[in-house]
């Protein structure tokens, strides 16, 4: 028996798997750069361009407001609401009346047009997060949007994705705090306080899809 | 045929279907498949083939490889707060406004759910003293809305609406109108006897004030009301009996006995929502099982299958002609009179049944009642009158109100009137305000040849329509959430209708045009305060708007009524004949359509693609011809027959529907527009059939003497009778056995008497140990009672009526989308809750038997067992998951599920709502409920936003969830509160007490042992021991 011929056609399979095998890292390379990357949700350090270059740092470090005072609804609902140009002009109707910066808001407030801002924390829009069940129970500010009290202009601190929000749901005792202190930036819980927090107000961290997905 | 005729035999089992029937209890070819099979002539038109789709991935699969950028963010997406937020307003939280919607003359309290400034929901009001109020006494407050009330807020978003004046078909703006106005009003001054107002009918007391004004600055105009559904008829027949018009309020509540002759007052009727709950209530004793008290009975004698004579104890098919002989007879059995003389009272199964109901009638002075169906002509409301009278009905159990409006002439009068006006060039001036008289005027008038003669003609109204077409002018009119208005309630109440939002488009509503009428500024609110204030109410405006109605308005009882001497009445030879009459002879009824009403609904999918309780058909109206009939007339379901009436003829789908009375045929209203917009018919497309085209004036709500012809065409109508058969998965291994003896496992029946039997449980105990394949939740991964809610829901068949407004309710409030008539034939439909119904006993006179369901929500659910993503999972709390994100579309789940009640998007039924023309529907969405996609299962989910939102609320609030705080969709807009919904675990909450009732049964749990939350509470009937049961069929025994 001589050799086995091969069908003609088997020398394009030849020449085909070569280019496969050279081909393979490339696309490996690709696949890793472009693919197997954080995802479209993942954006931490996402730094939008606002309209008025406010700072959360002069606002709520420097000067010490309340993030309630512009956030107002965020104990009572889903929303923490970012504040109308009335909250604003409360104080800028006599500090900096005339900057140029503030311009927009003047301008909100006259009626002209809305300020546009930018959202800068994006959850998918099937997920419901709720902020007043969080906020009430003793889940500071800074546990997901960071220190906002240094930040002059706010980036997204937290990953936002449904491992990283479970992770807290099935162990929430060491990032909960007494819910008075919700507000406070860089607060440091005295040990056990989350489990007292827990037990007092009978908290039971659901991590059932219909908690946020409906 | 023949077939029909072998099965005919009592105590078959029971049928959804005359199909079904005939196939001699086979059940529908391919039942088992949740979908038909495909092939390609049943494939749905789509550009997107397989092959096409394949050739499409594949150049999306390149275009992936060269864009490349996996890691981008979401759009950029902007939040713009309001520049001066308005005090107590927290943006993404809904708030509530009492309002009103004016339905053909009635008012309708209703709460509207206004999210960020757009409403997208409504609701009844449970504070008004008319429409509020539990079935329960002494629980909580319950306000229900009607199936049509629900869809109304699709109409608000609906992009066929109209949005720009037109004159003589061409783009105008109001202004030119007003300066039209302006210009001719010194004409119209001077020329007022040559002006008509034709409105629809209207319970505003503003338009009733601002009629009289308009009457000043216009002498001499004259102002019409016309609706082609009108319950006039009982106004004349008890003007005829008292001597002035009166408006009787039954309580059902109050009353043993409840006769009804040819009429519904569970769906139809403009008080239907009160005496549903009335009437429930006298069904229902809380606390101890139904029907350990005294029971209520209801009769109902019709010729058509409605709602009451479903869920009646006693039903009589009677053509509608008949029932002056019965009503007479009936008077005179009470009074002892001579009856008169018709040859069907002699009839041994008839003159048995009026024997044994006058006897219980008698027997119940002063707890009985008699009430005649709008259809009746006014001698037979006059007759009732005096049967009531004479039962010591009237202060107990009926009360007669003033009319509001007594000097108004009946709809069909003043129409006959204005449109004879109308030939003889007598109007110079029409304006009409909402009605759409040249769709539903009567045949014979030919009014739209007489609007000709009309030198200018105004219509108002919120599509471009039929009678818009042919109108000098056309002004959009506001919807009823955007306007100002007052309404009165069925009882008088005067309720306000304070509009959600500004007007979308530049449209005016009923009263502003009327203030343009008279030259003044249009403000609907100036207008409606004005009237609050002259009737120097007891609490202030603020108040009377927070609550929705002013106190104390309700018409006065009349007084000092008796009844007159009636003239005495002739009966037709057909009248005096018996029940089986010649062709040609056949009666012919018209009756509004449950969804489309009189055809004003036409636009409104929602409300199209809702099944006809009854008939199951959707997208088409149709002639019911009974089946006896049907085969002696040669009539097939399914096809297109001939209908005769006068020297009018048409053409029209017919259905075969159990329970019609024989040769009597009644043609459903509401179809065949020709200008309704794109889904209701818009001259292109067809939707159902113009049966107006053979309604005259002179029988306007029946006619004798009419012939029908089978056409040999046929019409395939889109009926879901035998969709989702539940019986289905059962067939293989049990056979015909199993189906014929399953029904009243799954719905589960007794009677008044065998409830007395203290031991009488509706599930007994299984013959032997119920286990599970699947590893059951036990102990700590159960459900402890300690631990955690336990969500549940109750399902009182006793009381449902099948009104279909859960499953409206349904649909608005968890953006369930519509798929349109094609797709429901193919059983695509997606409503999540289905009212299942089935008949037994005779076709000629069957008895029904009726469930609603939806997800049942099982413990053990079969569905989570088969998905292979994950995608349908199981809560603490016992609800069953829809996760639709992780959903493939393999529809595993629905083919295991024992109930049948999820639901598979074949394809993104939202799509059309992202063209530019129609984005203004995506307003409704209920921002708290995801919409699907194509290619994902869903189903019910007991309204989990609502759960959650409850829950998270009542936890901010640093308190336990209260009983009843959470609400369903369905339940909310349940008139009868047979849907309850709450938490098991909680001892004294009220679905623990009904889950624990001796009548609650979990359906098909003994055989699969899904253990599920939603239990059914048996029927109770309460059937007269003198007659028999309708239904000869005997399936009353609860296994």
């Amino acid at each position: 028996m001589s050799r086995v011929i091969f069908p003609e056609w088997t020398q394009t399979l030849k020449k085909a798997t070569r280019l496969l095998i050279l081909g393979a890292p490339v696309y490996l390379v690709l696949l890793i750069a472009f693919g197997v990357s954080d995802g479209k949700a993942i954006r931490i350090g996402y730094q939008p361009d606002q309209p008025v270059p406010y700072s959360h740092a002069l606002h709520a470090g420097e000067l010490g407001i309340d993030c309630r005072y512009c956030h107002s609804t965020v104990e009572r609902a889903a929303k923490a609401a970012i504040p109308p140009a009335a909250t604003c002009m409360n104080c800028h109707a006599s500090v900096r009346p005339e900057s140029p910066l503030l311009l927009p808001v003047r301008e909100a407030f006259a009626g002209v047009a809305p300020v546009r801002w930018v959202r800068v924390h994006d959850l998918p829009d099937y997920v419901y997060f709720n902020h007043s069940a969080h906020v009430t129970r003793g889940v500071g500010c800074e546990q997901c949007h960071g220190r906002i009290d240094r930040m002059v202009k706010v980036s997204q601190e937290a990953p936002l994705t449904m491992g990283w929000c479970l992770d807290c749901h099935r162990n929430p005792a060491p990032r909960l705090r007494r819910p008075e202190f919700v507000t406070v930036m860089g607060y440091k819980p005295a040990p056990g306080e989350g489990a007292q927090v827990m037990k007092e107000l009978n908290l039971n961290p659901p991590t059932n899809c219909s908690t946020c997905h409906r | 045929m023949s077939s029909l005729n072998d099965t005919n035999q009592p105590g078959d089992g029971t049928w959804r279907s005359l199909d079904e029937l005939e196939r001699g209890g086979e059940l529908a070819p391919g039942a088992e498949h949740e979908f038909p099979e495909t092939s390609a002539d049943s494939q749905v038109a789509d550009p997107m083939s397989r092959r096409n789709f394949a050739k499409l991935m594949g150049a999306s699969m390149a275009l992936v490889g060269v864009a490349g950028a996996g890691c981008k963010r979401y759009e950029k997406e902007e939040i713009v707060p309001l520049a001066r937020r308005p005090e107590d307003e927290v943006p993404g939280v809904p708030r509530y406004y009492a309002t009103a919607w004016d339905f053909a003359g009635f008012g309708q309290a209703l709460v509207a759910t206004s999210f960020e400034g757009r409403p997208i929901k409504v609701d009844g009001n449970a504070a008004h003293p008319f429409a509020g109020g539990g079935t329960v006494i002494g629980t909580e407050r319950h306000g229900s809305s009607s199936p049509l009330a629900q869809a109304t807020i699709l109409e608000m978003y609906d992009p066929d609406r109209s949005r720009t004046v037109l004159k003589d078909g061409a783009g105008a703006t109001i202004e030119d109108f007003r300066a039209w106005l302006d210009g001719e009003r010194a004409n119209l001054r001077s020329r007022g006897g040559r002006v008509r107002i034709l409105s629809e009918a209207t319970s505003s007391p503003t338009v009733a004030r601002m009629r009289a004004e308009v009457a000043q600055s216009l002498p001499g105009a004259r102002w019409v009301d016309w609706e082609p559904v009108s319950f006039d008829n009982e106004r004349a027949g008890l003007r005829a009996a008292f001597g002035k018009p009166v408006r009787p309020l039954p309580h059902l509540d109050r009353a043993r006995t409840v006769v009804v002759l040819d009429g519904d007052i569970f769906v139809e009727h403009p008080a239907a929502l009160r005496m549903s709950r009335d009437w429930a209530r006298a069904r229902r004793l809380e606390r101890s099982s139904l029907g350990e008290g005294v029971m209520g009975r209801l009769y109902s004698i019709e010729s058509t299958f409605t709602s009451t004579g479903a869920v009646a104890d006693h039903r009589l098919p009677l053509r509608s002609e008949l029932i002056l002989p019965f009503a007479m007879a009936l008077e005179a059995k009470l009074s002892g009179g001579a009856g008169p003389g018709a040859e069907f009272l002699a009839e041994d199964k008839i003159a048995h049944f009026l024997d044994v109901m006058a006897e219980e009638l008698a027997g119940n002075r002063g707890r009985a009642i008699v009430i005649a169906g709008r259809r009746q002509p006014a001698a037979v409301h006059a007759l009732v009158a005096k049967i009531n009278f004479a039962l010591g009905a009237v202060g107990s159990t009926v009360e007669y109100l003033e009319d509001p409006e007594p000097q108004r002439p009946d709809h069909l009068e003043g129409l006959v009137r204005l449109t004879r006006e109308l030939h003889d060039k007598q109007v110079d001036y029409l304006f009409i305000l909402g009605a759409n008289p040249v769709y539903d005027a009567p045949a014979d008038l030919d009014f739209a040849g007489a609007l000709a003669n009309v030198q200018t003609s105004v219509h108002l109204s919120q599509w471009e329509d039929e009678t818009s077409k042919k109108t000098t002018w056309h002004v959009p009119r506001s919807h009823y959430l955007e306007a100002w208005n007052d309404v009165r309630t069925y009882d008088g109440t005067i309720t306000l209708a304070q509009p959600l939002i500004e007007p979308m488009y530049a449209s005016v509503s009923i009263l502003e045009m009327l203030q343009l009428l008279t030259g003044s500024e249009p403000d609907g609110f100036a207008a409606v305060k004005a009237t609050f204030d002259e009737l120097r109410p007891s609490v202030t405006w603020r108040a009377a708007l927070h609550d929705g109605f002013v106190p104390g308005t309700a018409l006065p009882v009349a007084t000092g009524i008796a009844v007159n001497q009636l003239p005495p009445m002739t009966l037709t030879d057909s009248q005096k004949g018996g029940t089986r009459v010649a062709n040609g002879n056949l009666e012919v009824v018209w009756a509004p359509s449950m969804q489309l009403w009189d055809g004003r609904f036409a636009n409104n999918v929602w409300l199209q693609e809702t099944p006809d309780f009854l008939t199951k058909v959707t997208w088409d109206n149709y002639a019911m011809v009974g089946p006896s009939t049907a085969k002696d007339l040669g009539l097939k379901n399914d096809s297109l027959i001939k209908v005769k009436v006068g020297d009018r003829e048409m053409e029209v789908a017919c259905y075969t529907m159990p329970g019609q009375a024989p040769y009597s045929v009644t043609l459903v209203l509401g179809g065949g527009r020709t200008s309704a917009g794109r889904h209701g018919g818009d001259g292109k497309d067809k939707r159902g059939f113009d049966t107006y085209q053979v309604r005259a004036s002179a029988a306007h709500d029946m006619a004798a003497g009419c012939t029908v012809t089978a056409t040999g065409k046929s019409f395939q109508l889109a009926s879901v009778q035998e969709h989702w058969d539940i019986r289905a998965p059962l067939k293989k291994d049990v056979a015909q056995w199993g189906i014929k003896n399953r029904l009243p496992m799954l719905v589960r029946e007794t009677t008044h008497d065998e409830i007395k039997d203290a031991k009488w449980r509706a599930e007994e105990d299984p013959a032997f140990p119920l286990v599970s394949l699947f590893k059951e939740k036990t102990g700590e991964d159960g459900y402890p009672e300690d631990k955690v809610h336990a969500w549940a829901m109750a399902i009182d068949l006793g009381t449902c009526t099948g009104c279909n407004a859960c499953m409206v309710a349904c649909q608005s409030e968890n953006n369930v989308p519509v798929v349109g008539k094609t797709n429901v034939m193919m059983k695509r439909e997606m409503h999540w809750i289905r009212i299942d119904r089935y008949f037994s006993g005779s076709p000629d006179d069957p008895e029904i038997v009726h469930q609603p369901i939806g997800c049942v929500h099982c413990e053990n659910a079969p569905c989570e067992q088969v998905c292979p993503v994950g995608a349908t999972l199981h809560t603490s709390e016992g609800l069953n998951d829809m996760i639709y994100n992780r959903c493939i579309g393999t529809r595993y789940c629905l083919n295991n599920c024992t109930y049948r009640v999820r639901r598979f998007n074949f394809f993104d039924y939202n799509k059309e709502y992202r063209e530019a023309r129609n984005k203004v529907r995506r307003l409704l969405f209920n921002p708290e409920v995801t919409v699907r996609h194509r290619g994902v299962m869903e189903k019910c989910t007991y309204c989990v936003q609502r759960i959650q939102n409850a829950k998270i609320n009542a936890k901010n609030e640093r308190r336990e969830l209260v009983d009843g705080e959470i609400v369903t969709a369905c339940q909310a807009a349940c008139p009868t509160e047979a849907i309850v919904f709450g938490d098991r675990n909680d001892p004294k909450s009220r679905v623990r007490r009904l889950h624990e009732d001796r009548r609650a049964y979990s359906l098909l749990n003994d055989e699969y042992n899904t253990k599920p939350r939603t239990r059914h509470l048996a029927r109770v009937r309460n059937p007269n021991p003198k007659l028999e049961s309708t239904g000869s069929h005997d399936h009353r025994g609860s296994h």
